[in-house]
């Protein structure tokens, strides 16, 4: 499929002549190397090159070419039972109007609308289409129930909605999926953003399950302020267990290990407040109700603070669940420097459980990384992460990036 | 009509529908690009309406889910699309955490060693796991969770 996907898209591309007229070519290439032990004890040593390009018709910018992937080959030992993997994340033609936001994407696309964040093969297209209303569709095949070939497989969907700029938008959204010609999923969903006053912001959304023929979801956040600098966030949401992970494909979420008839409320608020230019404190709170199993609640606070060359943080969080299995305190401190070219970061967390995991209750995760600039193209990190928890006495990994930035135009 | 010829002429009527709409449209399409990006992830350090709750707050890890669902192209402006892709994929194998060990301050999940701490997060709220793993990029889940 990858392979027919991406000759589709560079036929698409060679037969639009104004696209080779001049062009602006734009991308990275990021190369990890990694050592660390995998949790059978075998070391592995993965190096993976990731590649994004977009090729832009400099002169009316109006049709443009966009890939990325990535390719891992193990110098040493495998992951999941591979010497070697690659992964096409995307790869489509896009068209965009100078007017009325118009935008078709062909190929291998992400879609973000309303119900829908998915990864599809085919085409997606939106527009505005006047009265506040924009329309956006697309249909195709779903990267998510590939695993058996995609054959059977489809997904179409989209979402209508309208709005005030900068005041509100109401969007409904319809998402229907098939995985080997079956039903996999029906959802339809409600967002909504509305800007109640300046300084008030509320966005949410609701799904609903038509297979289940019940909501999957409510979740909704509000952003108050700021006032004199304080900032307040609140929010909310209600999942409902057996219409939310109905369509699970991996084990961990199908009713064999979760209770279909579990309900989970989530209400929770977060303080914000800059003392100054450079301090910030911030404190949250949320509380986890559930139908079934009781309650836990989340709370803490941290400091953040940053000037141009450096930055440092302090957080303290404590998890407090129904049983003593859900119970740890977290606690993180990490800063960073930036000299002319270079850069040093250290991050510490440590997370202590109230009851022991494998024996282990404190929990320790070290990192030290250190990045140079060459250029403002080319850039390399490396980093040493040094641990110590129930699956390992000592864990070491390491890892080096090597990322070069490309920016060529032809004219 | 049968349900794979409804399959194929939706989209195709769908397309043909926004071919009108596009060959019809009138207002000026929102710059592709920003203008000019400075250092600052702060919106409302320059907008002072309501681009200014686009800021990437210490809360936006959190409630970028909502503007993305709503406002890609927004998205777009400054981002690029590898951009999502470095942490929403089908399949990927690095964690973000790991990708980013340099910015620290960024909200990175499944810092250090995960495997004792997802089987917490899990029971506490798995709804928060879905997303990303219940029906993709969960590979490596499965070793254990067959």
């Amino acid at each position: 499929m990858n392979t027919k996907l991406i000759i589709v898209v560079f036929f698409l591309l060679l037969v639009s002549p104004p696209a080779w007229a001049a062009l602006t070519f734009t991308g990275e290439s990021k190369t990890y190397l990694q050592a660390r032990e995998a949790i059978n004890g075998d070391d592995v040593m993965p190096l993976y090159e990731y590649l994004d390009f977009r090729f832009q018709d400099t002169r009316s910018k109006n049709l443009s070419f966009h890939f990325a992937g990535w390719a891992r080959t193990n110098l040493e030992g495998e992951i999941l039972g591979e010497k070697t993997n690659s992964e096409l994340q995307y790869a489509y033609v896009s068209y965009r109007k100078n007017t009325n936001n118009a935008l078709a994407n062909a190929g291998r696309v992400y879609v973000f609308e309303g119900v829908a964040s998915e990864q599809i093969d085919g085409l997606y297209v939106r527009t505005d289409v006047g009265g506040g209303f924009e329309v956006a569709a697309f249909g195709g095949i779903p990267l998510e129930t590939d695993e058996d070939g995609g054959s059977g497989d489809s997904i179409y969907g989209g979402r209508i909605a309208q709005g005030r700029p900068g005041r509100y938008q109401v969007g409904i959204s319809y998402l229907n999926e098939e995985d080997d010609s079956d039903e996999f999923r029906e959802e339809q969903g409600i967002d909504l953003w509305w800007r109640l006053r300046p300084k008030a912001d509320l966005r949410g959304r609701s799904w609903y399950n038509a297979i289940t023929s019940n909501w999957m979801q409510h979740n909704y956040y509000l952003v108050l302020g700021p006032f004199d600098k304080l900032k307040v966030n609140a929010e909310a949401s209600k999942v409902y267990y057996e219409d939310y992970f109905q369509s699970a494909t991996m084990s961990a979420f199908q009713f064999t290990t979760l209770d279909p008839n579990e309900i989970i409320t989530i209400v929770g608020t977060g303080v914000e407040y800059p003392f100054n230019s450079a301090l910030t404190g911030i404190v949250d709170y949320k509380n986890y109700d559930y139908e079934l199993a009781g309650e836990a609640d989340y709370f803490g606070g941290m400091l953040a603070y940053a000037v141009r060359d450096y930055s440092a943080g302090l957080s303290l969080y404590r998890m407090d669940g129904e049983t003593d299995r859900l119970k740890y305190g977290e606690y993180r401190a990490y800063a960073q420097k930036q000299w002319a070219r270079t850069d040093a970061t250290v991050d510490l967390l440590v997370v202590s459980y109230d009851e022991e995991i494998n024996g282990v209750k404190n929990v320790y995760t070290a990192v030290a990384a250190v990045g140079y600039a060459f250029n403002a193209q080319a850039r390399a990190l490396a980093d040493l992460e040094y641990g110590r928890n129930p699956e390992f006495d000592k864990e070491v990994r390491a890892m080096v990036r090597f990322v070069y930035r490309f920016d060529v135009s032809s004219r | 009509m049968n349900q794979s010829l409804a399959r194929t002429l939706i989209p195709i009527l769908i397309a043909a529908a926004f071919a009108g709409f596009i060959a019809c449209s009138t207002h000026k399409s929102r710059a592709p690009q920003h203008p000019q990006v400075g250092p600052s992830s702060q919106c409302s350090s320059c907008h002072q309406d309501w681009r200014a709750t686009l800021s990437h707050t210490s809360d936006f890890d959190r409630r970028h889910k909502f503007l993305a669902a709503q406002q890609q192209q927004v998205c777009g402006v400054c981002h690029a699309q590898s951009f999502c892709a470095d942490c929403h994929a089908n399949q990927e194998e690095i964690k973000p955490s790991d990708k980013y060990k340099d910015t620290p301050a960024r909200n990175m999940p499944h810092r250090g060693n995960y495997l004792a701490q997802h089987r917490i997060d899990g029971r506490i709220n798995p709804a928060s796991c879905f997303p990303c793993h219940g029906r993709q990029n969960n590979e490596r889940c499965k070793l254990c969770h067959r």
